[in-house]
């Protein structure tokens, strides 16, 4: 696997209607670390996560993935590197069958048939999809879609992997099928989440986003019990923390 | 609308599937030219987004009855002629595979019917020459009412001549246009009205189009005409050799029916001299083969449960 | 409502899982050729023929019978075909006084091309059912890329029966907003379904991006990935060239006079 990284460089982005949704951000995300992104509604978390794979570009700043400046050109290589899953299960399965869906990427590739069958059998095996391949998307249950989203992304075999709200629509059980799904991961991941609970479980690093601007950047454990910190930022502890500071 | 099958001939249902084909490839190409890589999804959700808007009920005031919409001029309007041909297409072809709504040989027929005549003839002819850039409010409502109704007319007219140049129904033309032209003429109120609140809905929304950099500065949109000729050139030619071809096997078949023993009647009594009836040979050999197959489906569905229980 | 009835009909046939039995494996082309012969050929059959029409509607069931298929379930999904097709040849029985003879009593033709109309009709979608049932609504729509209908189209149709359920739910959504707060004729006119069908189109076309975004993001690049039909090529070929001479025999010979001059004997 290649060393890679990604680094962000006072990155501005600025929406066609005029919003601002990033004022200047700027780190750095090394091979192997798991990384959290939180902040509230608005601050500017998707916004961020879609200019890890080129689906946007900044309109001040530089990104560099591994050496690969977004462009016309490197989109295709970035896309191998990056794995984007989108928040909504729905908008990334559209195929007919889970299998084809699976498949989409490794054909977009150019592999062979041979090649392709291979990474769709691991992709799959990797989230526990197998038995679902031959289903049709609109039969899974909605755990079922977000494993099998993941594994649509799994077979481009990225090196990093960036998720939008992972657990967003997850029943409880799903959600710890979930994490314990990318605990096991060894890739490079960047997730986005209202549920810090999910955060503390999956990332060791952790940054907080707050109107277009990093503001905190550092452990989890840190960051995630720092109340006053996530309460400035428009955030509150995590679930899991808040008995620790309940009055009785 | 949605025309059966066993309403056509086959060279009136051929002729207007390769007139149908024909618009489809031109459109598709052009899509793909303005769209890019934004052509299938959009296309493909839109077909969803009509299929269920077709399902939409309006309670038509003072009549007390109900619409619906076609929704080729929608298209039309807010993403071009082309995109509402290709999505009307889809949406049939969709209803007539899936929910039996409209056959496949009548596909081509259905297709031209309901999807050239809005997005080809209403949309650049009425529609756009009157709505212009934003004229006002009631102008595009009339613009609109008045190319819903002149697509719904020129579509049923359409089917009327399908049906008569098929020659399987016994409706004479004048009669069948007279039952068909008042009804669409209401349903293409209704699609105008519909339509023009569906557009001044979506304005309010936002000004957005799928294709990369539309707006001020667009290239020019490539004319219609050619689509136009190409597909009404189409069915014309077909036609043209489906009725000669036909010749043939009505010689054929006016032989055999010569020839047939139905003419005589078989076992029964003397028919009148002009041998129209039914056989009791007929008869007899349709009761055969139908307990043929019936047998022949239970020994089938016998030996895949024998197979089934050894296994 | 009918909303409510495509998402349950749509549920239904999701839930009914296909059989996949030998018929399965014919490249989905040929099966389309073959429903193409079957319908062209019923097409063909004259204005009166109605025990005509037997065999291969006959054909059709041990077709069925073959493939594992249910003829009642054939039967079923061909029904919606009928209202229209009985409106138009209404007609008939009124226009069409010829005498028709049927053992010893007349009647009018009119009834007779009525018939033949409905049961053409009939055997027509049911034909079209077999076709999806055996190949399947994706195998349907690779066929056709494969005869030559173009692409963008093709992958229109699996996009817009997989988004169909997404769509239906939303709008059923909408419209139960809509009839919560509207009582009886007020609330349900012109003016409000279009201001939500705008809502609808508008989310849509947000859907549409982001499914083109989920798309761009591995590796899509404006075709579908090349997908060959599935199948034996050279030996599927042969099913529908069967078929045709099967129908040929079926359209050109008077078959059930011949089976029924078996029983009673030659005529006279």
């Amino acid at each position: 696997m290649s060393h890679h990284y990604l680094a962000f460089d006072s990155v501005a982005f600025a929406y066609p209607d005029g919003s601002e949704a990033l004022r200047g951000v700027s780190f750095r995300i090394t091979h192997g670390e798991s990384v959290g992104i939180v902040g509230a509604n608005g601050a500017g978390k998707s916004t961020l996560l879609l200019h890890m794979n080129g689906t946007l570009a900044p309109s001040s700043g530089t990104v560099d993935i591994g050496g690969l400046v977004p462009g016309p050109r490197t989109l295709r290589d970035l896309r191998k590197r990056v794995g984007l899953v989108f928040q909504n299960p729905d908008d990334q399965l559209f195929m007919p069958t889970v299998e084809e869906d699976v498949a989409f990427g490794p054909l977009n590739l150019g592999l062979d048939s041979d090649a392709v069958r291979a990474r769709v059998g691991r992709a799959l095996a990797q989230v526990g999809g197998l038995e679902l391949a031959a289903r049709p998307p609109h039969h899974l249950s909605s755990g079922q879609k977000s494993r099998i989203a993941i594994a649509t992304v799994l077979a481009m075999e990225p090196d990093v992997l960036v998720l939008d709200e992972p657990a967003a629509a997850l029943d409880p059980r799903a959600r710890r099928g979930l994490i314990e799904l990318l605990q096991s991961f060894s890739h490079t991941k960047v997730v986005a989440s209202h549920d810090l609970d999910l955060i503390l479980d999956v990332c060791d690093r952790c940054m907080v986003l707050r109107e277009g601007k990093v503001a905190a950047d550092g452990p989890t454990e840190v960051i995630l019990s720092n109340r006053t910190l996530l309460e400035d930022n428009g955030l509150e502890l995590p679930l899991s923390r808040q008995a620790a500071y309940r009055v009785r | 609308m949605h025309m059966a099958d066993a309403l056509l001939s086959p060279a009136v249902g051929l002729s207007f599937w390769a007139g149908s084909a024909t618009t489809l490839a031109l459109c598709s190409r052009r899509l793909r030219d303005r769209l890019e890589d934004r052509a299938l999804p959009f296309m493909g959700v839109l077909g969803a987004f009509i299929f269920t808007a077709q399902l939409f009920n309006f309670i038509i005031p003072g009549t007390g009855s109900s619409g619906h919409l076609g929704g080729g001029l929608l298209l039309a309007i807010l993403l071009g002629p082309e995109a509402g041909f290709l999505v009307i297409a889809s949406v049939l072809a969709v209803q007539a595979f899936l929910f039996a709504d409209g056959g496949l040989v009548a596909l081509g027929c259905n297709i031209w019917n309901l999807g050239f005549y809005p997005c080809f003839i209403a949309y650049p002819l009425v529609y756009k020459p009157l709505a212009g850039k934003g004229e006002g409010r009631g102008r595009n409502l009339l613009a609109t009412l008045l190319a819903g109704v002149l697509g719904l007319q020129l579509g049923s007219i359409s089917v009327v001549a399908e049906t008569f140049l098929s020659g399987r129904v016994e409706l004479p033309f004048a009669t069948f246009a007279l039952l068909m032209q008042p009804i669409h003429f209401a349903i293409g109120i209704v699609e105008g009205l519909v339509t023009a609140g569906i557009v001044v809905s979506v304005n309010a929304l936002g000004p957005r189009s799928p294709a990369k950099g539309d707006g001020a500065s667009q290239r020019p949109r490539p004319s219609l005409i050619p689509i136009v000729f190409l597909g009404a050139a189409t069915i014309l030619v077909a036609l043209l050799l489906g009725s000669l071809a036909s010749t043939l096997p009505d010689g054929l078949e006016w032989a055999l029916e010569a020839s047939s023993p139905r003419a005589s009647g078989g076992t029964g009594p003397v028919p009148p001299a002009v041998g129209l009836g039914l056989s009791n040979r007929a008869l007899a050999g349709s009761a055969a083969l139908i307990g043929a197959t019936i047998l022949f489906d239970a020994v089938i569905k016998a030996a895949r449960s024998w197979k089934a229980r050894r296994s | 409502m009918r909303l409510e009835k495509a998402l349950y009909d749509l549920g239904r046939r999701d839930r009914h899982p296909r059989v996949v039995d030998g018929l399965q494996n014919l490249d989905a082309r040929a099966l389309v050729a073959a429903t193409a012969f079957f319908i062209l050929t019923l097409l063909s059959f004259p204005k009166y023929a109605i025990v005509e029409l037997i065999p291969p509607g006959l054909l059709l069931l041990i077709l069925a019978s073959l493939g594992d298929l249910s003829a009642s379930r054939l039967a079923l999904r061909s029904l919606p075909v009928l209202p229209f097709a009985a409106l138009l040849g209404a007609a008939n029985p009124l226009l069409d006084q010829e005498p028709y003879l049927i053992f010893s009593t007349t009647i009018a033709a009119g009834w007779v091309s009525y018939a033949s109309l409905l049961l053409k009709s009939l055997l027509a979608a049911a034909a079209a059912a077999f076709l999806v049932e055996v190949a399947g609504f994706p195998g349907v729509c690779r066929a056709l890329r494969g005869l030559g209908l173009p692409s963008l189209f093709v992958a229109s149709l699996l996009f817009l029966r997989r988004n169909l359920s997404i769509l239906l739910e939303e709008g059923l959504r909408l419209l139960r907003t809509r009839d919560q707060r509207s009582f009886g004729r007020h609330g349900r006119g012109i003016g409000v379904t279009s201001r939500i069908l705008g809502v609808l189109f508008v989310r849509t076309l947000d859907r549409a991006e982001r499914v083109h975004a989920a798309m761009l993001a591995r590796g899509f690049t404006g075709d579908l990935p090349g997908n060959k039909p599935a199948g034996k090529p050279a030996a599927s070929w042969l099913f529908p060239v069967l078929i045709a001479a099967i129908l040929a025999c079926l359209r050109l010979v008077p078959f059930t006079e011949l089976i029924g001059g078996l029983f009673l004997g030659a005529p006279p």
